[in-house]
């Protein structure tokens, strides 16, 4: 097993691009990823590339755009973990010697089916009797509302948080702050969640070139290391679940604690997966950023905010700078490697060293999440 | 009370001694393991042989959401909600009264016919909170 190091990224402004195809969203990001790393084209041995929607041989497609065919393309489908499972196989590649230098790339256009909740799998029974993504994270909420005496006026402040973030960042779909009432006065869209506590319809793309560390010093991109890469699925049961405890995530967590040899005290900033205001406030507890039913209080503390001790979603999150699905974990990417590499303006999390992606894909009946992929990284 | 719910086929109801229509859940022949929709093959064991077994008609809402917005042919909005049953079996289901529901409250599942599909009779099925069970 030898280390390997992200030397360049790039990625898109996140946003509705309607009428660009998911070709057209991913080249830029490439090729961006290609300048920031200082590689060749010909310097690219394997490609790893994440996509829900993009259809069939989506990597080969986008290559071929940039006139980088041949080597080996492997097309990723995880869900919302598709990108962050193109990273996961990337590092392994390099790692196991298979190659010395790859390339991730993570994109879905989502404005290719208007607007709404995703399109989910028809054959899976609970999305055939009505079940939405929105709903599944409303009833996470109502659920810790009633354990834990989280209120929505609390919720709504994890999308305050985003969107502020957001506002730092422009490749952030979402440019502008809002207010606690703004959050709660929104569109109601399931019960208690409203419009601006859910992740947008939008589309994007990102990229990210990776290499084994001993040959890092041959390209000019800095270099940054990846300590930990994990990929784990959602675990079955048809029966009782705590659905405010996220099992995947905390197993997950475990795995990457211990590849990087550290624990939550130890990360500066996180991109975690926070498709719905409820979810980042699980995930802090998941990763251990606080104790089981502190979440809130943590985020009022300030601490997960820009400034704070451990800055959770400095890019807007999915809340605010988008989700276009298998674009996430890549973009995750892209941000902690410039927020490392300190090159993230007034959003920067000072003096980070520490940063931790984490993209978990998709619900399927009788899961927590189907796929949930944790990277740790550090300068 | 009406409640719009997604018509399932015949293969997930079942008459129970007392004439009354269940939801069919299975259970496995060789381990006991409960499943609903009644599984093909079982996730304890691998035994495909998985016999009808009616589900409890009530149980404890675990959790729900009120969607208002979703699939478009749906008629909006409507309320599910997980439903723990005493066989450790969780069913989603739509619910009644909406603006009534709390969670952990007992609830009652409740079976209709609900005309004729093509390939055989339709039915639908709903929780209702124990106090308004008269759906």
């Amino acid at each position: 097993m030898r280390d390997v190091s992200v030397i360049g990224v790039g990625m898109i402004p996140f946003g509705r691009h309607r009428g660009k195809s998911t070709v057209d969203l991913a080249w830029p990001a490439v090729k961006q990823a290609l300048a920031d790393a200082g590689t060749d084209r010909a310097d690219i041995e394997m490609t790893f590339s994440g996509s829900s929607y993009g259809g069939m041989l989506t990597g080969q497609r986008i290559l071929n755009k940039l006139g980088m065919t041949g080597p080996p393309v492997i097309n990723v489908e995880n869900a919302c973990s598709s990108g962050s499972t193109a990273m996961f196989e990337a590092r392994r590649a390099v790692s196991h010697g298979d190659c010395d230098v790859a390339l991730v790339i993570g994109v879905d256009s989502l404005t290719q089916f208007g607007g709404g909740t995703i399109p989910l799998v028809d054959d899976d029974w609970e999305v055939s009797q009505g079940m939405t993504m929105p709903a599944l994270y409303a009833m996470r909420a109502r659920r810790y509302m009633h354990d834990f005496g989280a209120t929505e006026e609390q919720l709504a402040k994890v999308s305050v948080k985003a969107r502020s973030h957001g506002a730092r960042n422009p490749d952030a779909q979402f440019q502008k702050t809002v207010t606690v009432e703004e959050v709660l006065g929104s569109r109601p869209i399931a019960d208690p969640l409203t419009l601006l506590q859910c992740c947008p319809t939008g589309d994007g793309a990102a990229a990210a070139i990776i290499c084994a560390a001993d040959v890092a010093g041959r390209f000019e991109g800095e270099a940054v290391k990846i300590l930990a890469s994990e990929l784990c699925s959602g675990k079955f049961t048809n029966g009782f679940r705590d659905m405010t405890s996220m099992e995947i995530a905390i197993r997950g967590a475990g795995i990457a604690y211990e590849q990087a040899g550290l624990g939550p005290d130890d990360i500066d900033v996180a991109e975690v997966h926070d498709a719905f205001s409820i979810a980042e406030l699980l995930y802090y507890e998941a990763f251990g950023f606080c104790e089981r039913g502190e979440a809130v209080q943590l985020l009022e503390s300030g601490e997960t905010t820009i400034g704070g001790k451990i800055v959770v979603n400095p890019s807007g999150g999915l809340l605010a700078k988008g989700h276009p699905i298998g674009g996430t974990g890549v973009a995750q990417v892209v941000e902690i490697i410039r927020q490392l590499r300190g090159q993230c303006g007034d959003r920067q999390a000072e003096g980070a060293k520490i940063g931790l992606t984490h993209a978990t894909g998709g619900g399927a009946m009788g899961m927590d999440s189907g796929a949930c992929s944790i990277h740790i990284f550090a300068r | 009370m009406e409640v719009s719910a997604k018509p399932v086929s015949e293969a997930h109801v079942v008459t129970d001694d007392a004439g009354v229509l269940r939801l069919a859940g299975g259970q496995c022949a060789e381990c006991d393991a409960f499943s609903f929709p009644r599984a093909q093959v079982c996730v304890g064991c691998l035994s495909e042989d998985i016999v009808i077994s009616a589900l409890p008609d009530s149980g404890v809402l675990y959790s729900y959401a009120v969607i208002r917005v979703g699939d478009e042919h749906e008629k909006l909005p409507y309320a599910i909600g997980y439903v723990d049953l005493s066989n450790g079996v969780r069913v989603l289901s739509r619910l009644t009264d909406m603006d009534q529901l709390s969670v952990d409250m007992p609830v009652s599942l409740h079976v209709a016919r609900d005309g004729k599909g093509d390939s055989g009779a339709l039915y639908k099925f709903w929780a209702a909170p124990k106090e308004t069970a008269n759906a």
